[in-house]
């Protein structure tokens, strides 16, 4: 009986303890207020009313490092210091998105997401745009491929290889990235947890196929093109460990994006771009469902597009401008890196048929991820 | 040459196997060069002068030691109780009750750090230093719990009965008589739980936010996403904050040894 | 015969009556449950009650059922990567095993100033974090490192895959573990009776036989509790893997996040958890029952 007593007791102080927690948890819990109607005017890109998102806290996330400290820099930060809002930057993650989505806090306002997550996710993980809010009047064509996203960056994955191992004779095609013999030494391509669909794509333009004919089953051939390549590809699971491989020699070729490409040609590693096959790349910028502030985050964006600050984050970044009015300053090493110059050379992704058959391509893709 | 020798040399080598790796990021951080290349090209304070003049940075040492000096506090309190209240009750799970306080030390970080990045989305913990403190301090309890019961058992406890019957309450029967004698574990049990929270890695990085980055959050980030060696001059700052901690909890828990000797 | 109880429960009580001794009856003192509510509190919330999460999730999402444990047994990659998982684990033990025994038979030879150096030595790399060691391993291993350098210039050995590999992640791990595997074992060691050796040279046994037959055997507490120790935290290990190894030597944990992070499969990746989760709780039970006696209050072996 005394021991009965003692359960009791125990029992009362963890449903205290419970109680309270959710107490809190319910008390600290969102704002219930909806964000406020401010009154903007027409948007125009690059503007934003002063002072009128004072108090507001927006969340911008990305995949970090220099990138999102570049455009942090040029469109964030200058938005938070004439609108009066706090921008903060955190580091994004597919799966936090999704458990955030589905329990009704999204604590993030603007992500930088692939066009393929937007376009499968429009609607069930992304707002879609109110395009009356943003002036998308000098995004370049053929950047909006869904209702969920407006260009983030225009870049590409393209071929770096190693000029003082390939300087004479260097690759001219996606067919010569796969031959061993005329261009000996490793290869590092993508394995990194997040789908691909152009790393496939460009295996299968290798073969000289159009992307726009892709079936189910060229998806297998694609991953069994690296696979041939044996001991001589490395992958990468991150940007930077890229652009580490390229910089350190690991690898004298490499199926990489721009942006890295051009980071370890900076830092004084001898590589160069090959421009004769390369993937064109857009990011989206992505709104997550279910965002506190949507007009906030609207007007953030608005202002993102400008000329001004795309210029800007292009010269900080070396990712291409999403406002063909955009007049970055660039360096010569910068000019050999840049994608927008080359754009005729580029191919374009089958967004669509990679919605339809993303479960096809990602059992794929894990196969491939984990070495099997 | 005799076994002891022998045995020795090869603890020479155990030891630099264990050491040395490490150093390594020592001249890595003064490196002139922006690579991680090895060995460094010149030598140059600015990855230091980096760390000191970036307020992310500073911001992210200041929040690892808050939290860490929190935890510490939190974990041990409830250390000692719950490491007397063992010693002291006697029911037939009580072998199970110890092995669950200890098990968070067991299981995979990570499947931990999921579970509570769920639990603290709904919560609205991320971020938080309450947050922060009751996770860094689940992993940290266990190192407590261990540290107070060593320190337990060597407690007469024909002395806190003495104490009872001169007449003092349970609280100052704790105070002037259990605590000075299990100083040591208590102390050597708040140093580990310290250098757990400051060190700890898997469930910071789910549980953080821009509000509030702990110090390896900024470090793993960092190496995954940047080629910045700043990163191992912070990685050298860490490791000297940690080592002098436990150097500390080392000399403490010896100076005391001798004197209740 | 003497009866020692008797004699003890006959000693002397002092002035109010209360017993000196230690047998005496203990009232059913409810008070020191409540010393222990706190600590259970916070563990149960911060640590049960995420695994409850995680298990809740792998049989809700997407819907009800046990479908992700279907996909769980029946992709093979997932018991490729469960199988390396173990082996590499497997492997860091026995690693760990060979350097840790000879390591703490030295700790018990020598003198009490030697035995604490080599223990603050054996103890100094768990003070710093694990992310620091894995960023020196990385520096030390990669490519065009000082090791593969060392053996360029030495043995004319082309640069050999060293992170990236399983060397690598076993080697970060073995570093990391070998203090988990040390501790226990030296516990058990000192406990062994130095005169055991002597004696059994004395009966005519060879130093090799001696230690085969009395040593040996004597310190399987310290040999289980040491190995069961580094092979359970072996298999959680995630950011050494992450950092050291490449996607082809992924192992459970980075399984897991994977399909948590690049797939969005939470119901898949819980799985993945739980699993872990309950081979670790098997591995433990299996090994309980092999070494009774030892519990994990290393103190507490008698």
């Amino acid at each position: 009986m005394r021991n009965q007593n003692l359960k009791r007791q125990l029992c009362a102080i963890a449903m205290g303890g419970v109680a309270t927690l959710l107490l809190a948890g319910c008390a600290g819990g969102n704002d219930a207020a909806p964000a406020a109607d401010r009154d903007l005017g027409t948007p125009v890109a690059g503007v934003v009313p002063e002072g009128v998102f004072d108090g507001v806290t927006l969340t911008y996330a990305a995949s970090g490092g220099i990138f999102q400290d570049g455009q942090r820099d040029a469109a964030w930060d200058p938005f938070a210091k004439i609108s009066g809002a706090n921008f903060l930057q955190d580091a994004f993650d597919a799966g936090k998105l999704k458990a955030m989505v589905d329990s009704g806090n999204v604590t993030w306002d603007i992500t930088n997401a692939t066009q393929f997550d937007t376009a499968r996710g429009c609607g069930t993980l992304y707002e879609e745009y109110d395009y009356s809010q943003v002036d998308i009047s000098k995004v370049p064509e053929g950047t909006i491929t869904d209702k969920c996203m407006v260009p983030n960056i225009l870049y590409g994955l393209v071929v770096a290889y190693n000029t003082d191992a390939f300087g004479d004779n260097p690759p001219t095609s996606a067919a010569d990235f796969f031959d061993t013999t005329k261009f000996p030494g490793k290869r590092t391509v993508s394995q990194s947890p997040y789908v691909d669909p152009q790393t496939v794509e460009f295996a299968l333009a290798a073969d000289g196929k159009d992307v726009n004919d892709v079936t189910v089953a060229d998806i297998d051939v694609a991953f069994d093109k690296y696979r041939a390549l044996g001991d001589d590809v490395i992958g990468w699971t991150s940007g930077a460990q890229a652009q580490q491989q390229l910089e350190s020699g690991e690898a004298v070729m490499g199926l990489v994006w721009s942006g890295r490409g051009y980071g370890a040609a900076a830092a004084g590693a001898p590589v160069a771009p090959m421009w004769d096959e390369w993937m064109i790349m857009v990011d989206s910028t992505a709104i997550p469902k279910g965002v506190k502030d949507p007009q906030a985050a609207f007007a953030a964006v608005n202002f993102y597009l400008g000329a001004e600050q795309q210029a800007r984050m292009t010269e900080l970044t070396s990712y291409g401008p999403v406002n063909v009015d955009a007049k970055p300053k660039v360096d010569a090493t910068l000019e050999t890196w840049l994608t927008t110059e080359h754009l005729e050379t580029g191919i374009a992704p089958n967004i669509d048929f990679w919605v339809e058959n993303y479960d096809a391509l990602s059992a794929a893709w894990a196969s491939w991820v984990t070495g099997s | 040459m005799t076994l002891k020798r022998a045995l020795g040399a090869l603890a020479v080598l155990i030891v630099l196997w264990l050491l040395l790796p490490t150093l390594v990021i020592i001249p890595m951080s003064f490196n002139s060069a922006a690579s991680f290349n090895f060995p460094p090209q010149g030598f140059s304070l600015q990855w230091y002068e980096n760390f000191f003049t970036d307020p992310s940075w500073l911001r992210a040492l200041g929040s690892s030691l808050q939290v860490a000096l929190v935890t510490m506090v939190v974990a041990t309190s409830l250390g000692i109780m719950a490491a007397i209240g063992l010693s002291k009750v006697k029911f037939r799970g009580k072998a199970l009750l110890e092995s669950y306080f200890l098990t968070p030390l067991i299981v995979p970080g990570i499947v931990i750090a999921i579970g509570l990045y769920s639990l603290f989305l709904r919560f609205n913990l991320l971020g938080t230093l309450p947050g922060f403190v009751l996770a860094h301090t689940v992993v940290a309890l266990p190192l407590v719990i261990i540290n107070v019961t060593a320190s337990l058992q060597g407690v007469d406890p024909r002395l806190e009965q003495a104490s009872a019957t001169l007449g003092a309450g349970r609280l100052r029967t704790f105070f002037s008589i259990t605590l000075p004698l299990i100083m040591p574990g208590v102390t050597a049990g708040a140093l580990f739980a310290f250098v757990t929270s400051f060190d700890e890695i898997i469930l910071s990085l789910f549980i953080q936010s821009p509000q509030l980055q702990t110090l390896p959050v900024k470090i793993y980030n960092s190496v995954t996403q940047a080629s910045d060696p700043t990163v191992a001059a912070v990685a050298v700052i860490a490791m000297f904050t940690s080592v002098l901690v436990m150097l500390t909890a080392q000399f403490a828990t010896r100076k005391r040894k001798r004197v209740s000797a | 015969m003497v009866d020692i109880a008797s004699i003890r429960d006959r000693a002397p009580r002092s002035a109010d009556g209360a017993g000196t001794s230690k047998q005496i009856r203990e009232p059913k003192n409810w008070r020191p449950f409540l010393l222990l509510i706190p600590a259970f509190v916070i563990v149960s919330f911060f640590f049960l009650a995420p695994l409850i999460d995680v298990f809740i999730r792998s049989i809700t999402d997407p819907m009800l059922g046990i479908q992700n444990y279907v996909w769980l047994f029946t992709t093979p990659t997932n018991m490729v990567v469960a199988l390396r998982t173990f082996g590499t684990s497997f492997l860091v033990t026995i690693v760990c095993l060979l350097i840790a025994y000879p390591y703490a038979y030295l700790m018990t030879i020598v003198s009490d100033r030697t035995r604490n150096m080599l223990q603050l030595f054996i103890m100094l790399p768990l003070w710093t974090s694990i992310l620091v060691r894995t960023l020196a391993w990385l520096v030390l291993l990669q490519d065009t490192g000082p090791i593969n350098g060392l053996l360029e210039a030495v043995f004319g050995i082309g640069p050999l895959p060293l992170i990236r590999s399983t060397f690598g992640v076993a080697l970060g791990m073995s570093q990391v573990l070998l203090p988990f595997m040390v501790l226990p074992i030296y516990s058990a060691l000192a406990k062994i009776d130095k005169r055991l050796l002597p004696a059994a040279a004395n009966l005519g046994a060879r130093p090799v036989t001696a230690f085969f037959t009395v040593y040996l055997p004597l310190s399987r507490p310290g040999i289980f509790a040491g190995s069961v120790t580094v092979f359970i935290l072996g298999l959680g290990f995630y950011i050494i893997p992450a950092l050291l190894g490449s996607s082809k030597e992924i192992m459970m944990s980075a399984l897991m996040y994977q399909q948590i992070s690049g797939f969005l499969m939470w119901g898949h990746g819980t799985a993945l958890g739980i699993f872990m989760l309950a081979t670790t709780i098997v591995v433990l039970a299996l090994v309980g029952r092999l070494a009774k006696g030892t519990s994990l209050f290393a103190g507490r072996v008698k």
